[in-house]
This record gives C-alpha cells, sequence and structure tokens, in this order.
C-alpha cells in the first residue's frame, strides 16, 4: 500500500485514546508536549521557512499566554474565547517584531534585536502589576470550554489536541500554497525572490504574523496547563528550550517541530529519576542531533521514506 | 442455618477480608510500614543552591527512621526536581502524586512552582509543607494571604511576608533610621519579603526612598550602590538571592556606602560572608534573618550538625562537608511535619494529619529562634527570628534587635 501524507490523519486519532491509558502525570507531558508543538510549528515559519535569524518567539508565547490570562482573570471571558484573540494579539506582536526586519536588519544583528524584544516584554510583564500580576505572577482560573471547565489534564487533551491537528494542517495549507512558496523564495535568495515580483516586505510581515498567531495560541494553551504565568518563564532559558526544538526536529519541517518537540519536552521527563543526568542528557541529544543530523532529526526519517519530506523541506 | 445462609456469611467474611486491606491501603502513599513523603525542589538549574533545604529535611527524616520511625512507619523519600521552573515543577509534582503516590510534598523554595502546582494540590487533597517566600501561597489573613489557608498546606517555618516583617522591624529598630533602599530581584520571591518589608517600614515612620531592581545573573552593582548614594539612606533591604547579595555587598563597600545591608533569606549567611572574602565589607555593615536559636556551630546545635553530617551523602553536603545555614533551614521544616505524623497516631489520613499539626501550638524544636504554633486559621508556623551579623573583629553575633546581641 502507498503510504502518503494523509496517513498523517492518523496520528491524532491513534492519540485519542491516550488518556484511557495515562496517569495525570504522563497526560500533563503530553499536554505540554502539544503546547510545544505549536510554539516549535510558529517559530519554524520565521526560522526555517522565511530563514530569518529572529528569536521573538519567546516573547510571542508570553505575549499570547499573558493576553489568554488577561482576558480570563480581568474580563471574566472563558478561556476558550480567549484562544483566537491571543494568537490575534501574538500576530500583532509579530508584526512589530518584523518592523527590524521590514527596515533591512539581517543575521546577527537581527537576532540581536529580537532577542531585545524578548526582553523587553518580559519587563513590561514585571512592570505592569495591574494587568500581569508583575513579579508575584498570575493565577489563571481553571480554563472553560463551552461551559465545561477542564480541570483535569486528560480533559485539556481533546481541547489541545482540536486545537493542535487544526493550527498545524492550517499552517500546513499556507505553507505549501503561493505564501509557503514566496516565504522559501525568500529564504533561499532574498534579492533574486524581490527580481522575481516578490513582495518581500509583505512576505516578512506576513511570516512574523503568522508566527506570532501560532505561538500566540500555543501560550493561550500553556496558561490554561500550567495555570500559573510569571516573567521568569519566558526568559533566555525558554527561548534555548524552543531554539532547540526547531534545531533538533528539523529546520522548515512541520514534521520536525513536531518530533521536536516530543523528543526536547520528553528527554528531561525520561531522565527525572536522575536529577543532574537529565540535564546533561539534554544537553547530548542535542549536541548528537546537529552534529549526526545537521536538518534535524526529520531527515533521519525523510531517508527511510519521502512521506515525512515537507514538500520545500530540503534535506540536501 | 441453611447452607445457603453459611455460604453467603462465608462470602460475606471473604469479601470483608479482602475489602480490608484495600481499605486501608485507601490513603494515598500509607502502608503499614511506611509513609512516601515527595521532596520538590531545584536540584538542577539556577536555583539548585536551595536543595539543601530539602537535603535538611531528609536528614532528619532518615534519623527518625533509623530511631525505627513514626508509629510503626518509615519514611520512604522520593525526589522531583522542579528545576525552579513551573512547567517542569508541575511536571515534578505531578509525577509525585499520580506516579509516586506520596502522601505529602515537602521543601520546594520556589514560589513560582509552588504557585503553579497549588491547584492540583488543592484538587487532589495532597499535604504541602513548603518553604517558599510568597504569601499567596498558603498564607491566610494576617500572613499575607487574603482569606483562610489552604486546608492541607501550611509552613513550618516563617513566609517570605513574617521575614519580610521581620526584616523590616529590625531595619526600624536601627536608630534614627528613616531612609531606607530596597534592592531586589524582580520575582515573586523577592518581592514576597520586601513588600510587607516596605508596608512595615512605611508604617512605622521610615521611608521607602527607593526600590530598584538587580536581575539574576548581574556581575555588577554599580548603578544601584551610586542611585543609593545619592539618596543618602540609613540602611539597604537586599532582596536578592546569594551570588547578586555578594555582588551588592561589594560594591557598597567599594563605593563606601557605610551603611546596614540586610539580606534577606535567599542567601546563606555563611557563604555570603566566604564568597564576598574581605571582612571589612560584612563587618558590622551585613545582617540576616536568623531561623536559629543560636549561631550555627554553637554547642546548643551540635545535636543537628550530627544529624545533617550522619545522614547525608558525601553528594549531599557541601564539599567540605560542613552544613550551611540552609541545611537547618530545611531540618526545622523537617522537625515540625515528623512531629505532625507523631502526634497523629497510627491512624494516619491526611485529615488525621492536618489536624495534628493544628494542634501544634509554642511548639520547640530545639533549633528555631520562634516557636511553632499553627492553628486551624493560620498555617504559618512561626512570625518571628533573630538576626546575625558580624562585629568589628568578624565574630558571629545573634542579634533580637539592630545593636541589640542576644548573649
Amino acid at each position: 500500500m502507498r503510504l502518503t501524507r494523509r496517513a498523517f490523519w492518523l496520528l491524532p486519532l491513534l492519540a485519542l485514546p491516550l488518556p484511557l491509558v495515562l496517569n495525570q502525570y504522563y497526560q500533563y507531558v503530553v499536554n505540554l508536549i502539544l503546547v510545544y508543538v505549536l510554539v516549535g510549528v510558529g517559530f519554524n515559519i520565521v526560522v526555517g521557512n522565511l530563514g530569518q535569524l529572529a528569536f521573538s518567539n519567546v516573547a510571542f508565547f508570553g505575549i499570547g499566554a499573558y493576553a489568554s490570562a488577561i482576558l480570563t482573570t480581568k474580563l471574566g471571558m472563558p478561556w476558550w474565547l480567549t484562544v483566537i484573540p491571543a494568537g490575534l494579539i501574538g500576530a500583532l506582536a509579530g508584526c512589530a517584531a518584523s518592523i527590524p526586519a521590514l527596515r533591512g536588519v539581517r543575521l546577527f544583528y537581527l537576532a540581536i534585536m529580537t532577542l531585545a524584544f524578548g526582553e523587553l516584554m518580559r519587563w513590561s510583564y514585571i512592570r505592569t502589576p495591574v494587568l500581569t500580576g508583575g513579579s508575584m505572577g498570575l493565577s489563571v482560573p481553571p480554563a472553560e470550554v463551552l461551559g465545561w471547565t477542564l480541570t483535569r489534564d486528560d480533559q485539556k487533551f481533546y481541547v489541545f489536541l482540536f486545537i493542535v491537528v487544526v493550527v498545524v494542517v492550517c499552517t500546513n495549507r499556507i505553507l505549501e500554497s503561493r505564501i509557503g512558496r514566496a516565504f522559501q523564495a525568500i529564504k533561499n535568495d532574498e534579492k533574486a525572490a524581490a527580481a522575481m515580483a516578490i513582495a518581500t516586505s509583505r512576505y516578512f510581515l506576513l511570516a512574523f504574523a503568522l508566527s506570532g498567531f501560532v505561538v500566540g495560541i500555543g501560550g493561550a494553551m500553556y496558561a490554561a496547563l500550567v495555570g500559573h504565568l510569571s516573567p521568569e518563564a519566558f526568559d533566555l532559558v525558554q527561548l534555548i528550550q524552543q531554539f532547540a526544538i526547531i534545531m533538533v526536529g528539523g529546520l522548515g519541517s512541520l514534521a520536525g517541530s513536531v518530533l521536536g518537540a516530543i523528543l526536547i519536552t520528553a528527554t528531561p521527563e525520561i531522565f527525572r529519576d536522575w536529577p543532574g543526568f537529565e540535564e546533561l542528557m539534554f544537553g547530548v541529544v542535542i549536541v548528537l542531533v546537529i552534529m549526526f543530523l545537521p536538518r534535524g532529526l526529520v531527515s533521519l526519517l525523510a531517508r527511510i521514506h519521502p512521506v515525512f519530506k515537507d514538500r520545500f523541506y530540503q534535506d540536501d | 442455618m441453611s447452607k445457603f445462609d453459611s455460604r453467603l456469611r462465608a462470602a460475606l467474611v471473604a469479601f470483608l477480608v479482602a475489602a480490608l486491606p484495600a481499605a486501608g491501603a485507601q490513603e494515598r502513599g500509607v502502608t503499614d510500614t511506611s509513609i512516601k513523603i515527595g521532596a520538590l525542589g531545584p536540584f538542577t538549574g539556577k536555583a539548585a543552591l536551595f536543595n539543601p533545604l530539602n537535603y535538611g529535611s531528609i536528614a532528619y527524616m532518615r534519623y527518625v527512621n533509623d530511631m525505627g520511625g513514626v508509629w510503626g512507619r518509615k519514611f520512604d523519600i522520593v525526589l522531583g526536581d522542579s528545576a525552579c521552573a513551573e512547567a517542569k515543577g508541575i511536571a515534578a509534582a505531578k509525577k509525585l502524586i499520580f506516579d509516586d503516590q506520596a502522601f505529602m510534598i515537602l521543601g520546594n523554595p520556589c514560589s513560582g512552582v509552588a504557585m503553579a502546582i497549588k491547584p492540583t494540590l488543592i484538587q487532589e487533597n495532597v499535604v504541602w509543607s513548603g518553604v517558599s517566600a510568597n504569601p499567596r501561597i498558603d498564607g491566610s489573613v494576617g500572613s499575607g494571604g487574603d482569606g483562610p489557608p489552604p486546608k492541607y498546606m501550611f509552613h513550618t517555618t516563617p513566609n517570605g511576608y513574617f521575614s519580610g516583617l521581620t526584616m523590616g522591624k529590625f531595619m526600624m529598630t536601627k536608630p534614627g533610621a528613616k531612609r531606607i533602599a530596597f534592592v531586589a530581584h524582580t520575582n515573586d520571591w523577592a518581592r514576597g519579603y520586601c513588600d510587607p518589608a516596605k508596608e512595615y517600614i512605611e508604617a512605622n515612620g521610615g521611608e521607602v526612598v527607593l526600590d530598584t531592581a538587580m536581575e539574576r545573573g548581574s556581575t555588577d552593582a554599580t548603578a544601584q550602590v551610586l542611585q543609593i548614594k545619592a539618596q543618602n539612606v540609613d540602611g539597604i533591604l537586599g532582596c536578592l538571592y546569594q551570588p547578586e547579595l555578594v555582588v551588592l555587598l561589594k560594591d557598597a563597600h567599594k563605593y563606601q556606602l557605610g551603611v546596614p545591608v540586610i539580606g534577606a533569606l535567599g542567601a546563606d549567611f555563611g557563604q555570603t560572608v566566604q564568597q564576598v572574602g574581605n571582612p571589612d565589607a560584612v563587618n558590622g555593615v551585613f545582617f540576616q534573618g536568623h531561623l536559629y536559636k543560636d549561631k550555627i556551630g554553637a554547642p546548643s546545635l551540635e545535636w543537628a550538625r550530627q544529624i545533617l553530617v550522619k545522614y547525608l551523602t558525601k553528594d549531599e553536603l557541601p564539599s567540605d562537608g560542613e552544613p550551611t545555614h540552609f541545611y537547618y533551614f530545611g531540618m526545622f521544616n523537617g522537625i515540625g511535619v515528623v512531629e505532625g505524623f507523631r502526634r497523629a497516631g497510627r491512624e494516619l489520613t491526611r485529615d488525621t494529619y492536618i489536624k495534628a499539626v493544628e494542634t501544634l501550638n509554642d511548639f520547640d524544636t530545639n533549633l528555631g529562634a520562634g516557636r511553632v504554633t499553627i492553628t486551624a486559621d493560620q498555617h504559618i508556623g512561626v512570625s518571628n527570628m533573630f538576626f546575625n551579623g558580624l562585629d568589628e573583629k568578624g565574630n558571629e553575633v545573634i542579634f533580637t534587635a539592630y545593636g541589640k546581641p542576644l548573649h
């Protein structure tokens, strides 16, 4: 039987019975993986697909999380109604983060400016205690979906899985469309793309906004999962973890983002019973993958079967 | 009795016999011979310097195990590494609760993690004895919270509210103290100390003329020190972790501030003095809250030292083998926790345990400066402490107020 990309639909279907076999701890880890799948997918749009060294992802993540938490706690909105607004606010942040790139800032200069954006946001959370709870953090009430309160991780799982499937499918559609091809052209040669009448500025803006939207939704899920937000959660360590997800999984690959999220989130949990070893293994996994699979884990799978190869993913 | 009746009776007896152990095993983490304890703390990551707070409790529990345990049960301790990060901390706590089936969770100096796992603890009715600063964790009206305390959560030691309040009180006992500066991290731990201190100072005729931030990882405090110098202050409260407190003390000396610096409990007094490495920068200048009834190393605390040294492994102790202040802090918590088990009796459930803890009234740990009192309305055991500092010759002195030595 010929294996096609439609087979990927089996993955969420296979995941459906997980809550029947997992306790709340393992279920929490699975939920955390789902959050980081969106974080990786969003981050990959700018870094992997557009090919820009932009590190504002943690800012989008924090903005999405705080947006959802503030809408829930201050305006009394049910969590499910805050998911799209969190994404939209993340998209707005993406537009703001794209400004240096639109002004021609590239490479390490762009990296530093976007890093600064992340740190600026962390300071903003600290300095606006009326909204964010400041340094003391903001406790988020249990997530509510259509009148149901999600107090348990197995309940959250189905909602998270639905959101992740919808967002990943939509992102895949976009990346396989004219827009995705434009991103790829810009990544390969920005000047050549401009010469081919591709409005590069527009696509820069679009990529950052799309990235912000996807990661913002991931942030809303994070707020619902963790239930307490503090500015320290959105620091450079968070950025390293998010960057590791796309590096280990595979730059420019949706399947890579999923694989990276699974590996980077699960590895410390596998080694949890040996404190200290988990950190070591986290580092070892990253080094080994980057040394032996520089295009990420997905390149290994792509060698096994081309179905794992994203349409515009380059493994040369 | 018919044959059917006797069979029915036999079946009923068999069912009851089978059901009895199950009924006994209903309480999570408690068997006839053991009580599972989850020790949650930052065993890795940038806050790993706080893990002695867990090891102190663990040492005391191992000692109790060696003495035969409590009511025939020994403590089975499982470590959970929170790395002081919310997402990881929740995973660690959930593993302890759902996978390891711990009866209680103790330790955890990280306030953010404690706040994040609080809903799970409440939902699952898990007993918790923490050492985190944030008053919103298990504080109630009068201890920094705004309602009754969570049913199964308590502090044997002071929380950030009482620690901060005591720092403010100590500062204001300095003759002529009016203008005070704060240097604090931008996290909930630091605000847990500094906010109540600020409240106290302002309510008692003082003025906080500067409340400036010092980020974690800072290696220079010149800007903060020069800001303070320009304000002509009478004292400084440093709600800082140890590495940054060391930097502040060094720079305060470098720019000759010449005013007392009061540190929070996030730094180990002995290690801080050692790391500053300059007697002139700390003698008569640096003071810190002191939870114990005497100096660490005093004969009256030798028994605690013996337990720590005997029951902790080389890896769990500092490289020189000498337990620091944080180990005693952890032991303080362990003593209160174990006393709860003693008072709860053999019929151990979370309800009998917390009721037993709520009978702690003026309980003397034989270690702490303050006695432990926990009631149904107040789950923070200790509200006061001493302060330690160094005299002009560098000798450690315990103070009851500024300039008033204990001995």
